[in-house]
């Protein structure tokens, strides 16, 4: 399954309207690990819900596996494509396994209930992210390490070959985000295509092959290719507004002197 | 909160066991002495089980006025048990209640209509049909209202203005009528709920809606449970966020709509019941759906129960569950179970 964002635009309306990005061509494809990176508010949750399908850009199309993904049932969709938003809000206390369930929604006929291959599905997925035990635990009881695990094993469980993760390292200690990272690469060698959304340049630089900058510049320029080609100190230092010293081991950033 | 274990079987059954006892004690209370025994009997012999009959007089209290009656109060308990657990799912919101989307109001203006016109007394199925056509009515314009878009912050407010535009029309019907004594009782009568008189044809104009919303409700119940992760996450496991909206209003409002139509105004119900048997049977709308219909068929059964217990008053179901609804709402409140 590849997605292909061919000549994406979204704006924040105006007047004049700020583009976002514009003209963005990408092509995603299986077991490639891809980092979105950006200024806060340059549009790196619009650019992934656009990808998810779930919000129309104002320019171009994204298809999936060459079919607009506009015109695909929405479950259909779903069995191919998850997408884990940067914060779940939680109205009813469902339990982690029932969450976990919620995966396969995608997959279960309206009138029988989850059979025994989704049930393998949602203990295959609980156990990738360590969190069996917590199957039967009210989702508000959890700390916030476990919540974001329930909510990967949500995504696990729906099988998809395209993954979406917005931010989902930000509120997690370094531990945490470590393990998800790792866990995001295992999944890549599976085939799974992976896009993350994230605010740790230095982790990004690390775990994703190819990278989308944003914020490059008013009209919705961006930087777009090979980590190794987008994540650099020109780069990063423009689009941030910050000193970046490239040491052996990483980067190095620090406030832009203002001389 | 601590954690809980859900027991959605046990809960299950026994409030099954409690309806169905309900039932009968239902048929005994009231003016009349008639034993449980004695109602026993009465159904035994109408379903052909026994071949001695009781007297004719025991025989229609029971099977003409008690029983009907007390079938129709644990069906309309039912759906609006149900209807509150579909409203809440549906605005993410355990506070919620169906009487929030105005449908009740709409229904409640044109029977009030229906009342000034006399039309009444020309059939007791005439006020009926127009409390549901209120009810379509209002579902028609929230539906209007909210369009594509499956906002659900306008469709509450949507929702509660046209319940106060519904509510000032019943009012200055009224205010035009003031002269007309007997119309004016007829209408608070009618506005507090009743359950007076409610005979087969009743019951069996009810069956149909009901059990067309209860399916529709089903159907939906993982689009429902899906919303409790938020309607991004919804929308990414495929679910269609306008028509989830639309069906699960026009499930509501057949319910709420047939309720009111049969049985007038009678709130509380639909938001007290869901919070109850969520706690016995968890969140999960698979279970939540069908014991919310279990515990408001017991529930409404007992709220009539105790209005014709008293001697020589009965009590209107509207007025009681409101009475007992209210406080229990704020107690909820003080506990924090608001928590959204």
């Amino acid at each position: 399954m590849t997605l292909h964002a061919r000549g994406l635009g979204a704006h924040v309306p105006g007047p004049p309207p700020r583009w976002l990005f514009r003209a963005l061509e990408l092509r995603i494809t299986p077991g490639e690990v891809w980092a979105v990176v950006g200024p806060n508010g340059s549009g790196k949750s619009t650019l992934l819900r656009g990808l998810a399908g779930l919000h129309e850009a104002e320019e171009g199309t994204v298809l999936l596996h060459e079919r607009p993904l506009a015109e695909l049932p929405g479950r259909q969709r779903a069995q191919h494509i998850a997408y884990l938003p940067q914060a779940t809000p939680l109205y009813h206390d469902l339990r982690v396994h029932q969450v976990v369930m919620l995966g396969r929604a995608p997959h279960l006929s309206r009138w029988r209930g989850p059979d025994r291959e989704d049930q393998r599905r949602v203990d295959e997925a609980l156990a990738r992210v360590d969190a069996t035990e917590l199957a039967q635990r009210p989702i508000s009881t959890l700390s916030g390490g476990e919540r974001q695990r329930a909510m990967l094993a949500r995504l696990l469980a729906t099988g998809a070959s395209l993954v979406l993760l917005d931010e989902p390292t930000t509120a997690l200690d370094i531990g945490h985000a470590l393990r998800l990272l790792a866990l995001c690469r295992e999944l890549a060698t599976d085939g799974v295509a992976v896009v993350l959304a994230m605010h740790e340049l230095e982790l990004a630089r690390r775990y994703a092959d190819h990278a989308v900058c944003l914020g490059a510049g008013p009209d919705g320029q961006h930087h777009l290719g090979r980590t190794a080609d987008v994540l650099t100190p020109a780069i990063l230092g423009t689009v941030f507004e910050v000193d970046v010293h490239e040491h052996p081991d990483g980067l190095s950033f620090h406030p832009r002197s203002s001389a | 909160m601590s954690p809980w274990r859900a027991r959605p079987w046990p809960a299950a059954v026994a409030i099954f066991v409690g309806t169905c006892a309900a039932l009968v004690i239902a048929l005994t209370v009231g003016p009349g002495g008639v034993s449980p025994g004695e109602a026993i009997d009465v159904l035994a012999a109408h379903l052909g089980l026994v071949a001695h009959r009781q007297p004719a007089t025991v025989d229609a209290l029971v099977w003409e006025l008690r029983l009907p009656r007390s079938l129709l109060a644990a069906l309309l308990g039912a759906a609006l048990g149900l209807a509150g657990a579909v409203t809440q799912g549906l605005f993410r919101n355990p506070m919620a209640e169906p009487g929030v989307l105005g449908v009740s109001a709409g229904a409640a203006t044109l029977a009030v209509i229906g009342f000034t016109l006399g039309l009444d007394a020309r059939s007791s199925l005439a006020v009926p049909t127009l409390a549901a056509a209120g009810a379509g009515l209002v579902l028609l314009v929230l539906v209007g209202l909210t369009r594509d878009r499956s906002d659900t912050t306008t469709l509450l407010l949507s929702g509660i203005v046209l319940g106060a535009m519904c509510g000032s029309l019943t009012t200055l019907l009224l205010a035009l009528d003031t002269e007309r004594w007997d119309l004016g009782i007829k209408v608070v009568r009618w506005l507090m709920g009743s359950l007076e008189g409610r005979s087969w044809a009743h019951l069996r104009s009810a069956v149909l809606p009901l059990a067309a919303a209860a399916a529709l409700a089903l159907w939906l119940r993982l689009d429902l449970d899906a919303l409790q992760l938020g309607p991004d996450t919804a929308a990414s496991l495929g679910v269609d966020l306008v028509r989830t909206q639309r069906l699960a209003l026009l499930a509501v409002a057949l319910l709420v709509g047939t309720a009111t139509a049969l049985a007038g105004v009678i709130g509380f119900l639909g938001l007290v019941v869901p919070h109850v048997v969520r706690r016995l049977g968890g969140p999960g709308h698979a279970r939540l759906l069908p014991l919310s219909a279990l515990g408001g068929a017991l529930a409404l059964l007992l709220v009539d129960m105790l209005g014709r217990s008293f001697h020589q008053l009965v009590l209107p179901p509207g007025v009681i569950t409101s009475l007992l609804g209210a406080p229990f709402f704020l107690w909820l409140l003080r506990r924090g179970d608001a928590r959204a």
